[in-house]
């Protein structure tokens, strides 16, 4: 289990990394936390020539308000994710989800922007940023583009990122005032879940649901938005027979498969339980905060 | 000193990043071997062209199993030691020759200058296969149209044997009740840390070769490593490193990879080291032993069970590997588990599959047979609409009948089964638990309790082999160690010392046979045949060392000191019979009057010979090979006794399920363990915890899964997944102290007392869903998709 033979370069200016990309395109592989992309090498299922390793970069690990949204820099670590005052009072759904990711050693070097540009289905990041709402900023050697993360993600471990681009900064909606929910069900606490749920949803002063955002993740080729689900909750009371009727619906939106772990069939029953749970902890935890 | 729980004297090391294990052995001149694996479960090697590999720079030598088959003798077999070949599959070498049988297995071996080369110059080496049928399951494989996997067997079929004890006809006939079911025990390890590793230096000038590997038990492979390799015995030296990151039987089995890494090294006249990764362990090292079980057991009305009827198909993967095919008779330690009915038949069946070979695995062979007593066990009870545990409690062995000679020899030294029961009933508080039950059920949840029952006996008698060839007389259980009293009064001990805990336990043993400091005694770590002495079969394996070593360290303490009174009593011109060895020094009984510490008694044999009495050799060294009393062979009517201590252990469980997700929760976890006397009840405890979560890892997330290509599906750790320290509960460990009568101290074998779980949990999430239908459960790995499932049938009517 030894990685095939690879040039190896580790710039401390982003215009460096950029040069290297320039020059190496879909040959070059960057390397930040390494938590997926060491064992993609060492079982040479990736063959990179050449890693640019991105750890010397200045200025890309910091969580900032910024605009209206959070500004996450890509080499932020998980753990620091999982720590940041600023995530838990306006984004605390990150900071929750953080908690979930692989273990402490893993959490201490992985990157944020690592996670997203990997864009496993499964993770529990790229699901809460594609559940909430952002953007990524990429940059390449000629400028750079804010892609909408409803454009980023397209198919498993493939993004909107071009070989020759890097995502410098991760932008996530807030969601203060929203109540919210996230749970996910895996083999192992901090495995990559069968199935995970995470809800964001407003609730206007009579107790109807207002703007509504429902994100899956594990149930298809990237995180998913149950959207007939958000929209048939819009305006309604969230009562048991509204929340069974948005599990059902959701749970026909996503598109689970099978492997070792489950079958679709299981994924989809767990979805459909996490939805319903969700619902009920989201409008539990609104009741509470009116109180 | 015995019975005190001493911290391990090899945890600061271990702690602290001091282990020494095959990783960090470093041989001036070593080269690094790389094994080039199938992707194929079953095909022919049409073509193999390692010429590619020679020309990466830095690597030095690539051989294929025609150069091996030119060059070696075939693996060895149980049946060598008869004289004979065994049954299916004489040309197994350590890599494959003209086809592979299983996905994962070697076909070719590179050396070069490092790992990394030895890998990228395994890639260049071309290999044209033509793929064959494949057949996976063990059943499938016995059909006569099945693929063969050594077409000149004529079957895959590698060994079969039917025994009967008792009067089972006559038992069936008379019972009220005969229950049967078929179940299925799966697939999965204990997943060492370490692999397999080997490390080997070959001398030209004397024809000798040293190899040191992680092997749980040299001493009964040093014959066969030698045989193949063409080298006498006696300049073949296995060394264990003081280290081993795990064993649990993996490691056990005759090393096909040592005696490849050795050709290499004998070819290329340099050391050679080869250290396997996880994803070679995962899918090609040894698994553990999966098996399909026919049960019929025949009981009377009143709960009374009398008898089982077994044919029980054991999926051996693609080769047999020594001490293979044993884990398919190990039933034979425990034939009626704590119960007293003795009439016991069985069928066996050892088959060959395009699958991994299997190898001991803690609770090895005997996992299997425990999981299918316990099942029936409530199956009866289910049928008989009795508790599960009045019906366990009605069957046992009473103590009084200890020792308790079992319906095939195997004679049960001592135990105290109901007594466990009621303590692990208490521990766990199944009373509250049983009222925390029907208040759930109310509310519909649904809580589930469970409670089984198993032996876990200790030591390997090898006349166990006897059962499958009558020819293979055997009787060897024993251990080996020697102790050596320097002048300055501290004592040496050479034994095997593999992880566990026995340069603790063995150095308590010591210092309580001579009344010195613990601290005064060091056990050597590791063990290298050609300094440490050892029997028959020797080794860490089936819970043997703390019952037999504690024999040879007891026998070679006793000469020790016999000799120091006899020298004693020559100095002081008095009889033998007035002065006793105590407190690290001969004296006059009674300590009131002359005495002579042990320090000055071993400086004087060491110095002084002219003053030794007669008859007394210089030196204060004893070497004493241990054979367990009771060990003996097995008669022509396949009677022996096969292990020798028979401890006995009580799971019980309280675990609650969520009916949505199939999830279960364990609530609470009580282990009640006998063990006899307890040498350290620390590493005691710490062998019930391993023990535990093994198993659950085996009951609740383990299992190799492959298609029916032969492919595994779940060869890494992202896959194939081990329980983790969240995943285990609290463990609450109690013992109960039955000393057994026939070893050193009382002493009982322990640490794989981890066969129930499987059961357990079967019993107890039976028992949570019984308020919406009455579940058999017949496999062993409990999934929550599989309870999910149990879930929506139940609740489909």
């Amino acid at each position: 289990m030894k990685p095939a033979p690879f040039d190896y370069y580790a710039p401390s200016t982003l215009e460096e990394v950029l040069a290297l990309l320039g020059q190496h395109g879909d040959e070059a592989k960057l390397l930040a936390g390494g938590q997926s992309l060491m064992p993609l090498i060492n079982m040479r299922l990736a063959r990179p020539a050449v890693l640019v390793d991105i750890n010397r970069l200045p200025g890309l690990d910091y969580i900032r308000e910024d605009d209206g949204m959070i500004a996450i820099g890509a080499l932020t670590r998980h753990a620091s994710v999982a720590s940041s005052n600023v995530l838990k009072k306006s984004c605390p759904m990150l900071p929750h989800a953080a908690q979930f990711v692989g273990d402490l050693q893993v959490r201490n070097r992985g990157t944020f922007g690592g996670s997203i540009a990997h864009a496993d289905p499964a993770s529990e990041f790229c699901a809460v940023v594609y559940t909430l709402g952002g953007e990524i900023v990429a940059r390449h050697a000629g400028g750079s583009r804010v892609i909408p993360v409803e454009e980023f993600f397209e198919a498993p471990l493939t993004t909107a990122l071009t070989p020759r681009e890097i995502a410098t900064e991760v932008r996530v909606a807030r969601i203060k005032g929203a109540a919210w929910s996230f749970r996910g069900i895996a083999p192992r606490f901090g495995d990559f879940v069968l199935a995970g749920v995470g809800i964001a949803l407003d609730f206007d002063g009579e107790g109807r649901c207002g703007a509504c955002r429902v994100g899956m993740f594990g149930v298809g080729p990237t995180p998913l938005r149950a959207y007939k689900a958000e929209q048939s909750c819009v305006g309604n009371r969230l009562d048991e027979k509204l929340i069974v009727e948005l599990a059902e619906l959701a749970a026909t939106e996503a598109d689970p498969s099978s492997d070792v772990h489950a079958s679709a069939g299981y994924r989809r029953e767990l979805l459909r339980w996490l939805v319903g749970w969700n619902l009920r902890n989201a409008s539990r935890k609104h009741q509470e905060e009116m109180k | 000193m015995i019975g005190e729980r001493i911290k391990r004297r090899e945890d600061p090391r271990l702690l602290t990043g001091k282990g020494q294990y095959m990783a960090d052995l470093v041989i001036h001149g070593m080269l690094h071997a790389a094994l080039l694996r199938s992707p194929h479960a079953h095909a022919r090697i049409k073509r193999i062209d390692p010429s590619g590999a020679l020309k990466v720079p830095g690597a030095v030598a690539v051989f294929t199993g025609a150069d091996l088959k030119q060059h070696l003798e075939p693996l060895a077999s149980w049946y060598n030691f008869a004289g004979k070949q065994a049954p299916t599959q004489p040309h197994d070498y350590p890599l494959a020759v003209s086809k592979v049988r299983y996905m994962g297995e070697p076909v070719a071996v590179v050396v070069a200058s490092d790992r990394y080369v030895a890998e990228d110059a395994m890639e260049q080496i071309e290999v044209e296969y033509e793929p064959l049928p494949v057949v996976v399951d063990a059943e499938e494989a016995m059909k006569e149209n099945a693929p063969l996997l050594f077409e000149e067997a004529g079957s895959n079929i590698y060994w079969q044997g039917s025994f009967q004890y008792g009067a089972v006809e006559q038992a069936f006939a008379e019972a009220d009740l005969v229950v049967k079911d078929k179940l299925y025990f799966h697939r999965f390890s204990s997943t060492p840390m370490e692999g397999y590793a080997i490390l080997a230096n070959y001398q030209s000038v004397d024809h000798s070769i040293t190899i040191w590997g992680n092997f749980q038990s040299p001493a009964i492979f040093r014959l066969r490593i030698a045989h193949s390799l063409g080298i006498p015995m006696n300049r073949v030296r296995l060394i264990t490193p003081p280290d081993i990151g795990g064993g649990f039987g993996l490691k056990m089995p005759l090393h096909p990879w040592a005696i490849l890494v050795a050709f290499v090294s004998m070819k290329v006249m340099r050391p050679v080291k080869w250290v396997e990764d996880r994803l070679e362990h995962q899918a090609a090292s040894h698994h553990g032993s999966e098996q399909t079980s026919y049960v019929e057991f025949a009981a009377k009305k009143d709960g009374t069970i009398l008898g089982l009827r077994a044919k029980i198909i054991h999926n051996a993967g693609a080769y047999v590997h020594m001490p293979e095919p044993l884990g398919m008779v190990e039933w034979s330690h425990i034939p009626q588990g704590c119960y007293r009915f003795r009439n016991v038949a069985m069928e066996c069946y050892s088959v060959l599959t395009n699958k991994c070979p299997v190898a001991p695995n803690r609770g090895y062979g005997r996992m299997q047979h425990q999981f299918l007593i316990e099942r029936m066990m409530d199956r009866v009870a289910q049928e008989l609409k009795m508790d599960p545990v009045d019906l366990r409690l009605k069957n046992f062995i009473r103590p009084e009948e200890f020792p308790y000679e079992s319906t095939n020899g195997a004679l049960y030294d001592s135990g105290q089964y109901a007594a466990c029961v009621h303590k692990a009933q208490e521990t766990l508080d199944w009373e509250r638990w049983k009222k925390e039950q029907a208040k759930a059920r109310e509310q519909g949840r649904y809580i589930g309790l469970g409670l089984v029952s198993i032996m876990d006996p200790g030591v390997t008698n090898m006349a166990m082999v006897g059962l499958f060839d009558k020819s293979l007389k055997m009787s060897t259980t024993g251990e080996a160690a020697s102790l050596t009293i320097d002048p300055s009064g501290t004592i040496t001990v050479l034994t095997g010392s593999w992880g566990q805990g026995h340069e603790t336990t063995c150095a308590q043993v010591v210092a309580y046979e001579f009344g010195i400091p613990f601290e005064d005694v060091y056990v050597v770590p590791g063990i290298d045949t050609a300094t440490h002495p050892v029997a028959g079969s020797s080794g860490t394996y089936a819970s043997r060392f703390a019952a037999m070593a504690s024999g040879a360290l007891q026998g070679a303490a006793a000469e020790l000191k016999e000799k120091m009174i006899r020298i004693a009593a020559h100095l002081w011109r008095t009889d033998a019979e007035k002065l006793e060895f105590s407190e690290g020094k001969v004296r006059e009984k009674g300590g009131a009057g002359k005495f002579m510490p042990l320090a000055q008694l071993a400086a004087l044999a060491t110095y002084s010979p002219a003053k030794l009495p007669p008859g007394v050799k210089p030196g204060m060294e004893s070497t004493f090979i241990y054979n367990y009393p009771k060990a003996n062979e097995m008669d022509d009517s396949g009677r022996a006794n096969f292990a020798a201590t028979y401890a006995n252990v009580v799971h019980a469980v309280a675990l609650e399920v969520n009916p949505h997700t199939g999830q279960y929760e364990i609530l609470k976890y009580v282990v009640v363990h006998d063990a006899g006397t307890l040498i350290n009840p620390l590493i005691a405890d710490g062998q019930v915890h391993g023990a535990v979560a093994h198993s659950l890892g085996a009951a609740m997330l383990e299992e190799f899964i492959y298609n029916d290509e032969g492919q595994l599906l779940n060869g890494s750790w992202v896959d194939y997944l081990c329980p983790k320290a969240t995943d285990i509960p609290d463990i609450e460990v109690e013992h109960i102290v039955t000393p057994s009568p026939f070893t050193a101290y009382g002493v009982k074998g322990m640490g794989e007392g981890s066969g129930p779980v499987p059961a357990l949990l079967a019993q107890a999430l039976e028992d949570a869903l019984s308020p919406l239908k009455q579940f058999r459960i017949t496999w062993s790995r409990h999934t929550p998709e599989k309870v999910l499932s149990m879930l929506r049938e139940a609740r489909a009517g």
